[in-house]
């Protein structure tokens, strides 16, 4: 191996092979190139010639060149050029590497991978053994043995970070077997502790353990950014988390994303560090509904299991809504409200208002502080609430005392005795009372009562059965404290006693707290029940590895209880999820406790990890002379004539193929029809197959067009024949339909264009043409085939043309719509002032307005009109421009009915 | 007759052949001298005489043979009799015999066409000019040549010329028993052994045939425009030549190319017979506006 700088050569000695290029520059000039080969057919010519003297052609230089350069490549390649090579260590002793393998590694854990390799081909060409030591707790496999670079290079291959932080205190232990082993070698060992860069206990102990094996380099990461993220203290409205990390320096931008359990992304929050931030906080707000299935917080495109916070089924949260009696307007801590919230805080969320409102909500839980009487409505609602699963809690209070001295409390477990009784006051004979025990059958049962709780005042229960069998806490002397019942799939409990301090002192107890927490979990409402068996087993769900992927547990795997699970992940229970996948337990890589703070290891230099792995070069070169190879070829053709300029050409299109592909529009194409008729304003007319009528259609079209252009800004361009199955129907504003007799029905995409035409604000003039034939009682052709379209179609009723219609009115005032004839009323929409403005989506008549508008290309008319002469076909017109007008402008024109009043009004 | 072979090919040299053939007027050849054809043939002469094609009736006369009238047709007029005359025909045929050897099949460059495509379209083309005259015109081949005569005999004739057939033996005119004073059309780049070619024409000559020799050369052959080292390799066989100067020996080439092409007018010039040379990268036109010449000359000549 012979060094020049970055680049080196694994067998030098070949490069003396450059020598014999002047020798080949000799051997080449010499030989003279292919002749060059044509097909001649008169050789009967030829033949008869005599061979003159033979001057070889000299290989042209550049050609020599090339063919030098093609044979030093091959020279080059073979030596072996290797950019980056290592440098082969002084030290011939074992190679100890000593791997960080925790998640803090895991987002460099490519560096000490390749550092790793590195290590392991030195020792490969030193023939060196390798002893790997990894300082994450029970490695899975023994690599703290000696073993070659290649066994060594496997394992490093199948190394991942674990998600676990390092224990450098066991670690230590097995570093003192391998001293024991190494003692027996002469060598001294070379050391290098490839570490994850943050302190650990015992880590200067450790190191001094290591330099004391040999020669120590410790390695550190100082390119990747190392982040932690901590949940942070719960905030009110919001998850809070506090994402830190290691090293200050640079501005950070990232994201942090959360999911719910079933993968959706609930949220993503920014993250962004300054320069000299060494924390930022992260608070994802997130409607309660959601919040509850919050299951992953993580920094994205992070891999680290530092960064991924699992929630937890205890993190989820009750909503509970609160409906207070009596005054509110007192100092708050005489307020009961204010000790709810207090106690059930941590875990849920609270909603006041009145009860109509909480029944609509999402509540789980609906207590009501001292609420006497309740409407009768409220009761019912309320039942029929719990009856599905709601938990309607309720706080006694004079309001209660008073409802019960007047009659049945509603809604109560038990019957309650008017007044109740005050206990140790200055009055009273009683001391106040202990609470005695919870109901065993009861949602405390699992409670240990206090003995610091007394009772001063409370509300009695009328005794007697149900009061017995309702009853989940008891004082001392036997009464009540808390009576409970199931309905249905719900809870109605009492507390006999106030939510302040008042009457007893159990709203100040923790145990209040537990209690109020207890009924919560009992609503169907509201989050899973809760996880409170102590020594229950939960078994593992889902684990997080290293780089913070979640994966299947292994068979190993043992399942976790809630204290150890509120430890944070250890050896034992690798961080991820425990128990049912509904409600499960979190055990999370960081913890509040987790201490993340740089490792410094004063005495001994770290280096950083070098991310230039060797490139070898050999491979470049050889394909760079296997292209001169094929370029020599080529002009070896081309020199001989074997080849001409369109092949060369061809060559080349078919080595390097430019292939363009560009991103087609996802959009289907519009019709160069509809694109056409968006650009300018056209009149329609639907295409019936009968060739005179569609002429007639399109040049009565086009003379109205005409007309609309002279006398009005609407100016359209040639009318536009329809096909209704076809066509995009969205760009065209008037439609004229002339009826032929025996039209058929229409297919469904036909009707469903037509319907949307129709409610999108097109105006159809529906033209029968048979004005002068239609007799009353009879139906003509075109008439039944009319009444078999509008039978299929969805739509208005209809209504004779009113004197007052807009269309009589839009541009011109006229009395009427005449078209050819006017014997029969014009059909409009009844005006309803429902759909676009109450604007009639359809005229019907049979008029044959598009006769009277008919006109050659030299304006003169194509058809007599039936009465009244040419003066009538101007009003004609004037209808058909009133028509274009009502299906350009609308209602626009019908505000003119009231234009009296308003100038009345002006005028005031 | 077999199953025509209407190929690509074919239909290519046709539509060339008929635009080449479109410019000129119909190639009519004096018919005084095939009066005096001692071979019998079908030509039809436009006039009555013998022949198989009907041509008129007239009314009968006196000296008529009885058999001769046709009975069918003097059935229709009352009182009158009328004979059947037939059209007179006599051959005037014009054999045509293009080189079918690989020599032909050569160009040296892309854009033009080889010298066999030329000399296809050529003989194609004035096989539209003489059926359109109503002459008979046939392909000169071994065994029996076939003259062909009629609207469809461009067609025909195209397709007894194989097109896409190559026999590198066939490149002397073969000897073929054709009738007395028949006129010969030679299409060939004449690479060929002279005396072969001449003892042949010899043959056709002393049997009354006038003709027209046509060499089809490409212009490579002709200026020799080879320079540097170059390999020469024959079209028809495995022969090579290296020059190492192609060049040097280019003055010599042309000269011998040109007695050549000497000897070749000498013969023609011998026997009374035309000799054309075209090259492929003048219009086809020009070599045909030369044959229609030369056929016509031929005609007042044995006038």
């Amino acid at each position: 191996m012979t060094g020049l700088g970055a680049l080196s050569f694994t067998t030098p000695w070949i490069l003396f092979g450059l020598a014999i290029l002047p020798v080949l520059w000799l051997i080449l000039r010499a030989t003279p190139p292919a002749p060059r080969q044509v097909w001649f057919p008169a050789f009967l010519i030829l033949r008869k010639l005599k061979t003159q003297e033979e001057t070889p052609e000299r290989t042209p230089w550049w050609l020599l060149l090339l063919r030098l350069f093609l044979a030093a490549c091959v020279i080059i390649g073979l030596a072996g050029p290797v950019l980056n090579a290592p440098k082969p260590g002084m030290n011939n002793g074992p190679m100890i590497l000593v791997v960080d393998d925790s998640w803090a590694a895991a987002p460099g854990w490519r560096l000490r991978r390749n550092a790793m390799q590195r290590a392991t081909n030195e020792a490969t060409q030193a023939d060196r053994n390798v002893y790997i030591l990894t300082t994450t707790p029970k490695a899975e496999i023994d690599t703290l043995r000696p073993m070659t670079g290649d066994e060594a290079r496997r394992i490093i291959q199948s190394m991942t970070p674990r998600p676990f932080t390092t224990d450098l205190l066991g670690a230590q232990e097995a570093l003192n077997a391998l001293g024991n082993i190494l003692e027996s070698s002469s060598a001294s060992a070379e050391v290098r502790w490839l570490t994850d860069g943050l302190t650990s206990d015992g880590d200067i102990d450790f190191a001094r353990a290591l330099a004391a094996l040999g020669d120590l380099t410790i390695l550190r990461d100082r390119s990747s950014p190392q982040f932690i993220l901590r949940q942070g203290p719960a905030g009110e409205s919001g998850a809070a988390f506090r994402v830190e990390r290691l090293r200050k320096g640079s501005a950070w931008e990232g994201v942090a994303v959360a999911t719910a359990r079933d993968g959706r992304e609930l949220a993503r929050v920014d993250i962004s560090f300054q320069a000299d931030d060494q924390s930022a906080d992260v608070v994802i707000e997130l409607p309660l509904a959601l919040r509850n299935e919050l299951a992953k917080v993580q920094i994205e495109n992070f891999p680290s299991t530092g960064v991924v916070f699992l929630a937890d089924a205890r993190d989820r949260r009750a909503l509970i809504g609160l409906v207070a009696g009596g005054d509110g307007n007192g100092d708050v801590l005489l307020n009961g409200e204010h000790y709810i919230r207090k106690a059930l805080a941590p875990s849920a969320s609270f909603l006041t208002g009145t009860l109509d409102t909480l029944l609509a909500s999402d509540a789980s839980v609906i207590i009501l502080d001292d609420v006497g009487r309740l409407r009768q409505q409220d009761v019912e609602e309320l039942g029929a609430w719990v009856e599905s699963g709601g938990v309607l809690i309720r706080f006694s209070g004079p309001n209660i005392a008073g409802a019960a001295q007047e009659g049945e409390v509603q809604l109560a477990p038990a019957p309650l005795l008017g007044g109740g009784r005050a206990l140790g006051g200055a009055l009273t004979w009683d001391t106040p009372q202990h609470l005695g025990a919870f109901a065993p059958d009861g949602p405390f049962a699992t409670l240990t009562p206090p003995d610091d709780v007394v009772v001063r005042q409370q509300v009695l229960a009328r005794p007697g059965g149900d009061t017995s069998l309702a009853t989940w806490a008891i004082l001392e002397d036997g009464t009540p404290l808390v009576t409970g019942a199931k309905r249905g799939k719900g809870a109605i409990t009492l507390f006999h006693i106030t939510a302040t301090p008042q009457w007893s002192d159990l709203p100040l107890s923790s145990i209040f707290f537990e209690m109020l927490r207890k009924l919560t979990y009992l609503s169907e409402l509201g989050p899973e029940t809760a996880l409170d068996e102590i020594n229950a087993r939960y078994a593992p769900l889902r684990m997080l590895d290293g780089y913070g992927r979640s994966s299947s547990p292994n068979d190993e795997q043992i399942g976790v209880t809630i204290p150890e699970a509120a430890k944070g992940a250890s050896i034992d229970y690798p961080p991820g999820l425990y128990g049912a996948p509904e409600a499960p337990i979190a055990v999370n890589a960081v913890t509040r406790e987790t201490v993340f703070s740089p490792l410094t290891i004063p005495g001994i230099q770290t280096s950083p990890y070098v991310d230039s792995s060797p490139v070898d070069l050999s491979v470049g070169i050889f394909l760079a002379a296997l292209l001169l190879l094929m370029i020599d070829g080529l002009v070896a053709l081309f020199i001989s004539g074997r080849m001409r300029f369109a092949a060369v050409m061809l060559a080349v299109a078919v080595i390097a193929p430019i292939h363009e592909t560009r991103a087609q529009p996802y959009d289907a194409p519009v019709d160069p029809k509809a694109v056409e008729a968006a650009l300018d304003t056209r009149l329609a007319y639907v295409v019936t197959g009968d060739p005179e009528i569609d002429r007639l259609s399109s040049s009565g079209l086009a003379a109205l067009s005409l007309q609309l252009h002279r006398r009005t800004t609407i100016e359209p361009a040639t009318p536009a024949a329809i096909d209704l199955q076809n066509d995009d129907l969205s760009v065209y504003t008037l439609l004229y339909w002339p009826i032929a007799p025996g039209a058929s029905g229409l297919t469904e995409t036909a009707l469903v264009n037509v319907e949307n035409f129709m409610r999108f604000g097109g105006l159809i003039i529906f033209d029968t043409r048979d004005d002068e034939r239609a007799v009353v009682g009879s139906e003509t052709n075109e008439g039944a085939a009319l009444r078999e379209i509008l039978n299929q179609l969805d739509i208005p009723p209809l209504t004779p043309l009113p004197d007052d219609h807009v269309l009589t009115r839009s541009f011109f005032l006229i009395d009427d719509l005449p078209g050819r004839t006017q014997s029969n009323p014009v059909w409009v929409a009844a005006q309803s002032g429902g759909e676009n403005d109450g604007v009639t989506p359809l005229i019907i008549g049979g008029r044959d307005w598009a006769g009277a508008w008919a006109a050659d290309d030299f304006g003169r008319p194509l058809r007599p009109m039936g009465r009244g002469g040419e003066r009538a076909r101007e009003i004609a017109y004037r209808a058909g421009i009133n028509m274009a007008m009502v299906a350009f402008t609308g209602n626009y024109k019908s505000d003119q009915v009231h234009t009296p009043i308003l100038l009345e009004r002006l005028g005031r | 007759m077999p199953k025509p072979r209407h190929d690509a090919a074919t239909a290519a040299v046709r539509h060339a052949a008929e635009k080449a053939a479109a410019s000129f007027p119909a190639l009519m050849i004096e018919a005084e001298r095939i009066a005096q054809t001692v071979s019998a043939g079908f030509h039809g002469r436009r006039r009555a005489g013998p022949g198989e094609t009907f041509w008129q009736h007239r009314p009968y006369a006196f000296g008529d043979s009885v058999s001769a009238i046709d009975w069918r047709q003097s059935a229709r007029i009352a009182d009158r009799l009328y004979v059947r005359q037939n059209e007179w025909e006599a051959s005037a045929a014009v054999w045509i015999w293009r080189d079918a050897s690989r020599s032909l099949n050569y160009t040296s460059s892309a854009s033009r066409p080889t010298k066999r495509r030329r000399a296809d379209i050529l003989a194609t083309a004035l096989a539209i000019l003489l059926s359109q005259a109503g002459e008979r015109v046939g392909i000169l081949n071994e065994g029996a040549p076939r003259p062909f005569h009629g609207r469809s005999a461009p067609v025909r004739f195209l397709e007894a010329l194989e097109i896409n057939h190559f026999d590198d033996q066939a490149s002397n005119p073969p000897i073929a028993p054709i009738s007395y004073g028949a006129r010969l059309v030679v299409l060939s780049d004449f690479f060929t052994d002279i005396e072969t070619l001449q003892s042949a024409i010899d043959i056709y000559a002393g049997n009354g045939a006038s003709g027209v020799l046509v060499q089809v050369i490409d212009p490579a052959e002709e200026d020799f425009p080879f320079r540097g080292r170059t390999e020469f390799r024959d079209v028809e066989g495995t022969e090579r030549r290296l020059f190492g100067d192609a060049s040097s020996v280019a003055t010599d080439y042309r000269t011998r190319f040109q007695a050549h092409r000497e000897t070749l007018t000498g013969i023609a010039k011998r026997l009374g017979w035309t000799f054309i040379a075209h090259r492929t990268d003048r219009p086809p036109q020009t070599a045909l506006l030369a044959l229609y010449a030369a056929l016509s000359n031929l005609s007042d000549q044995k006038q």
